[in-house]
């Protein structure tokens, strides 16, 4: 289920392009925010990650059921 | 006349076999495919990966090319990307060089300086034990490694905990600095030593063919690294060994030349000469003679060439292949911290592992920090849209380790290649463990896991790799042996019996495969063997 949040193809194209433009590339470098506030975005990362996975995740198990 | 030595493939093996052969007296012809791609090379920069990052409108083109080119690990991207500039290392292979298997995806080249045109550069030497296991003779070795040494330029560093493991020539140079990330998990070493080293495992710093001194001698300008982060990418200084070099820097002399466009099928051993049969870029046959011949097309191809000389359809020859895992974790030390720009972008570390289950094989783990790789290859790797993807990605990338793992390797009747049709390229594969294998390179990951884990370390993932992605490759010819059953093999000089005036350079001939990086012992074997083709010219012409 997780697998198809993964972009495809053509979105990976996309970011590479943005990511190649040299105007953008600060935003695209590695970040050192310390420790703590470094452990605190990520756990903020991982809920907003099972936030997005939520719907979708309801919608195939509701689709899963009604299939069977 | 005809040449001394024709030298089929210019590889870490051709090029070495070639040098040693014109450093005999010998007179040397080169054949091979010779794909290359000087217009990539020359669109890299010489300039920080900061730097280029920040101001090359182009970056893309050699950043991430037209699209990403190679992936001999399939669905696990993490390591197995081939950066756009090296993608001419695989070029035509799949077709020209045929391999038919469900079960081995095997990297094979046909370009300027082989495989070694794309490779990491990581240079242990085998300990005695392990070249008498493969059936070379160690004395001889020694001096060889020495000359290659000498001759490619190799880093290292003789007080780590891992030197008696994998260093054995003492004219290395000093070893190159150690990457922030990688400083940090040396400290993390340090303090644990004692607990670790009991568990079989050292660390130290990876033995590498970069240079941290320039090599200056007629025909080779190479310069020290400058810690540019930008090895995965380009060379300008020529600090990374790349057999091109040692051709270029034979191209100079009189009694070297270099024939390229040769797809060669097979070879005759006559009486008074070899000759050595191909094909040429549109598929015209050419043939060319040479007293002698060396084939250094690498173990699986040469196997391939030797087969189809002989006409051997059907008949399963050995082969050995390292397998290969890759562990991914995150040194808590490094999280949120900073790392320098300033690094090389090769294997910062080796850990050679030696668990008493092994009974004194060792499995070799080379150590990476993730950087100069574009943050989307990574952000796209999380199960996540990549809004959230990159921020992570960003967070995590200087905390990112990466511990490729080779394992030991067993010969078995479950590994062959055999060629399919006597008069054709295709070479069928096989390559299945038995369930004491796995069971065994899965304790040597979780092994080396749990002293990641004592190092600070969290592991998030273990990927196991297809069969053959290690891109260790030997034993196809191997050499003649009490019990020895292969239909094809070789002899101590690396002659194929039966075809008197053709020898072997590459690793085909091998009996074993220890796990470290194989490829320094390939290019001191191929001068080795070079060298007792020239004695042997020596003697008949006195006879
Ligand atoms: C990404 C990558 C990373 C690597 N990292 C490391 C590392 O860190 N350490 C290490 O020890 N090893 C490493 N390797 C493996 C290393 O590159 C190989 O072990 C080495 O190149 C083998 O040398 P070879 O000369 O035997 O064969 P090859 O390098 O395969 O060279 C074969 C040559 O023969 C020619 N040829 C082949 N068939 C024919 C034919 N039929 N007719 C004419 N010419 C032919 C080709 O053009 C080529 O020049 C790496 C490889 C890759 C791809």
């Amino acid at each position: 289920m997780l697998t198809r949040l993964q972009p495809g193809q053509a979105e990976i194209e996309r970011l590479a392009r943005r990511e190649t433009d040299p105007r953008r590339a600060a935003s695209f470098e590695p970040l050192a925010l310390g420790p703590l506030p470094t452990v605190l975005a990520l756990a903020a990362l991982g809920i907003a990650a099972a936030l997005v996975a939520l719907p979708r995740l309801l919608v195939r198990l509701v689709s899963e059921r009604g299939a069977r | 006349m005809i040449p001394d030595l024709l030298v089929v493939g210019s590889g870490p093996a051709g090029a070495q076999a070639a040098k040693a052969a014109i450093d005999a007296g010998a007179s040397v012809q080169m054949l091979d495919f010779g794909n290359d791609d000087p217009a990539g090379r020359a669109s890299v920069p010489d300039a920080p990966f900061s730097v280029v990052r920040r101001t090359d409108p182009e970056q893309a083109r050699y950043l991430w090319g037209a699209r990403d080119v190679w992936n001999p690990y399939e669905g696990n991207r993490v390591a197995g990307h081939l950066t756009a500039p090296r993608a001419f290392a695989l070029a035509d292979a799949d077709r020209l060089l045929p391999v038919a298997s469900d079960t081995f995806t095997p990297v094979r080249s046909l370009a300027l300086g082989g495989l070694g045109a794309a490779w990491g550069a990581g240079t242990p030497c085998f300990e005695d034990h392990e070249l008498v296991a493969m059936g070379l003779p160690v004395e001889a070795m020694a001096a060889a490694y020495d000359e290659v040494v000498r001759d490619i330029g190799v880093s290292a560093a003789w007080d780590d905990d891992t030197a008696p493991y994998v260093l054995r020539s003492r004219a290395t140079q000093p070893a190159a600095e150690p990457d922030t990330n990688a400083r940090a998990l040396l400290a993390a070493y340090a303090r644990r030593r004692d607990a670790v080293r009991a568990a079989g495992f050292t660390l130290g710093r990876a033995p590498l063919a970069l240079l941290t001194q320039p090599i200056r001698r007629p025909g080779c300008e190479r310069d020290a690294n400058p810690y540019f982060d930008m090895d995965f990418y380009g060379d300008a200084r020529r600090s990374i060994y790349r057999p091109r070099y040692t051709i270029d820097e034979l191209r100079a002399h009189p009694r070297f030349t270099y024939t390229e466009g040769v797809l060669v099928h097979a070879f005759a051993s006559e009486s008074d000469r070899a000759v050595v049969h191909g094909t040429d870029r549109r598929g015209e046959p050419v043939a060319f003679a040479g007293r002698r011949a060396i084939l250094a097309t690498g173990a699986l191809n040469s196997a391939r060439i030797a087969l189809r000389s002989f006409g051997i359809a059907g008949e399963r020859q050995p082969l050995l292949s390292n397998e290969m895992s890759f562990l991914i974790a995150l040194n808590l030390a490094m999280l949120g911290r900073t790392a320098d720009d300033r690094r090389h972008s090769l294997a910062q570390l080796l850990a050679i592992y030696a668990p008493d289950y092994r009974g004194g094989e060792r499995v070799a783990a080379s150590i990476y920090s993730y950087r100069s790789l574009l943050n989307v290859r990574l952000a796209t790797e999380f199960p996540m849209p990549t809004r959230l993807g990159v921020p992570t990605a960003r967070l995590l990338t200087n905390a990112l380790t990466i511990a490729g793992v080779h394992h030991p390797e067993r010969r078995s009747a479950r590994k062959w290649v055999a060629l399919a049709r006597a008069d054709g390229d295709l070479l069928n594969a096989h390559y299945e463990l038995d369930g004491d294998e796995r069971r065994a390179n899965a304790r040597d990951a979780a092994g080396i896991a749990a002293v990641l884990r004592r190092l600070g370390c969290v592991t998030l993932r273990r990927i196991a790799t297809p069969h053959g992605a290690s891109i260790h490759y030997a034993g196809t010819l191997p050499m003649r042996a009490p019990g020895e059953r292969a239909p094809l093999q070789t002899d101590e000089a690396g002659r194929i019996v039966g075809a008197e005036r053709v020898h072997v350079a590459d690793s085909a001939t091998w009996r074993a495969l220890p796990a470290k990086g194989l490829t320094l012992t390939i290019m001191a074997n191929a001068r080795r063997v070079a060298r007792l083709a020239v004695e042997t010219l020596r003697a008949e012409a006195r006879a």
